[in-house]
């Protein structure tokens, strides 16, 4: 029996919000969290803050969306601590884009940051994992891919990181890899508080928990897929989002 | 006065022997069994009591029908302040070897737990454990991809991470435990 590696996450995307939210709790769950965000500062504040429990953390500067850079990133990381055992694509880009203003270039970069950088890192991530027959990711769709107002190139590029997940999970499983992805609904970050409160009060109707999510329930949600407490499951897409999934939303606009 | 975790059916199959008392564990509860889900609201402590209903362990013992099934969770429909998780078996996606009236039985909990989530959404939270049909010890060829067989363990750490604090916010979801059969389904994403 070889001994167990050294866990090592990495989260893209993880300096700030949900992101920043899931590299904590892998720090405080004893893995060595990578903390990848594009602005050096953010991912060095998280890791530091992680350091600061009594965590191992580092943070890893790239755009997710070039695949030379994520190789690159990957490079780094299995030289300083090891293989990456639990992979967290968590960044992307939202935007609202009535079907009118999504053009060639809006669209390329939403598709580009939002599913390119799945593809990307999980494919150099499944390179090693493969071998070792060790490890598991958790993509960050979004309810969104079901469907709403504005959405139509965001809920196309989640659509494809949801379909992408099950196809993973079935392709790995034999290898012992799980793949699932998490798709919170609406969630208390600086994003929707930059809204005002009657466009908050009004979208959460929607929600049948009347509440906003917090970044700590996709983190326990990530926390749980990511652990051996979850090796049953794999393909999972679990809407963490007050049951805003399985609601059919009552107050229509611009009708 | 500890939280109650209310349990129905008492008697489970083999494979899941043990789920009870290691979920009230694991949740810091104390394991209050039911003789029927209509006695929920007469053995409530007042504290949040949580509940775990095992649906295919009852209708495979016998102990009950689907019809019996489906008028237990119109009960259940109207119980304030409860936050449960139903466990059903997967044959409700589409099985080779369940009885279609089991399968209907499991289709109506999902159903049932839904709406549940939308309509008292603000008190409750209902969610769903999908299991194997084998752990009911119905003989089916279909399996998921993962090599893993699905035991005990693996469904009381499903239970207890959606009625615990890891669970929140989540309200009307399905967690397949069940080694990526789901996946195959169109009904599951």
């Amino acid at each position: 029996m070889s001994t167990e590696p050294t866990p090592v996450a990495l989260v893209t995307g993880g300096g700030a919000g949900i992101g920043a939210a899931i590299s904590r709790r892998l720090g405080s769950d004893g893995f060595h969290v990578f903390v990848n965000d594009l602005d050096l500062e953010r991912a060095q504040g998280v890791a530091d803050e992680i350091v600061a429990g009594g965590g191992a953390a580092s943070a890893v500067v790239a755009d997710v969306s070039d695949s030379a850079a994520v190789d690159a990133m990957f490079d780094r990381v299995e030289a300083e601590v090891g293989p990456v055992t639990a992979l967290v694509n968590n960044a992307g880009i939202g935007g609202n884009a009535a079907i009118r203003n999504v053009d060639d270039e809006y669209w390329t970069r939403v598709m580009s940051v939002d599913l390119d950088s799945v593809l990307y890192c999980s494919r150099r991530a499944l390179s090693v994992m493969r071998e070792s027959r060790h490890g598991s990711i958790v993509n960050i769709a979004s309810r969104a891919w079901l469907g709403w107002w504005g959405q139509s190139a965001y809920a196309a590029a989640k659509a494809g990181v949801v379909g992408m997940t099950r196809a993973l999970a079935v392709e790995m499983a034999s290898r012992n890899i799980r793949v699932n992805a998490i798709a919170p609904g609406l969630i208390d970050t600086a994003l929707l508080r930059n809204r005002s409160e009657e466009a908050l009060q009004r979208l959460l109707v929607s929600v049948p928990m009347a509440r906003l999510g917090s970044t700590e329930d996709i983190a326990a949600a990530a926390g749980f897929l990511l652990s051996d407490r979850a090796r049953a499951i794999t393909g999972q897409v679990l809407y963490v989002c007050g049951g805003k999934s399985v609601y059919a939303y009552p107050d229509w606009p611009d009708r | 006065m500890t939280t109650q975790l209310l349990t129905w059916p008492e008697r489970l199959p083999e494979s899941l022997d043990a789920l009870y008392e290691k979920a009230a564990e694991q949740l810091g509860a104390q394991v209050t069994p039911l003789t029927g889900l209509e006695e929920v609201s007469t053995r409530r402590s007042g504290e949040r009591d949580v509940l775990v209903a095992v649906i295919d362990a009852a209708l495979v013992s016998g102990q009950t029908t689907p019809a019996e099934v489906v008028s237990a969770l119109s009960i259940l429909a109207h119980e304030p302040d409860l936050d449960l998780v139903a466990i059903v078996s997967d044959g409700y996606i589409g099985s080779d070897a369940t009885d279609v009236g089991h399968s209907l039985a499991g289709a109506a909990t999902i159903s049932a737990l839904r709406s549940m989530a939308v309509r008292k959404g603000t008190t409750c939270r209902a969610n769903v454990v999908c299991v194997p049909e084998a752990m009911f010890g119905i003989a089916s060829t279909q399996r998921g991809p993962l090599a893993h067989t699905v035991d005990v363990d693996d469904v009381v750490a499903a239970v207890t991470f959606l009625l615990g604090s890891s669970g929140t916010y989540l309200n009307g979801q399905v967690l397949f435990v069940d080694g990526g059969r789901h996946l195959f389904s169109s009904m599951t994403a």
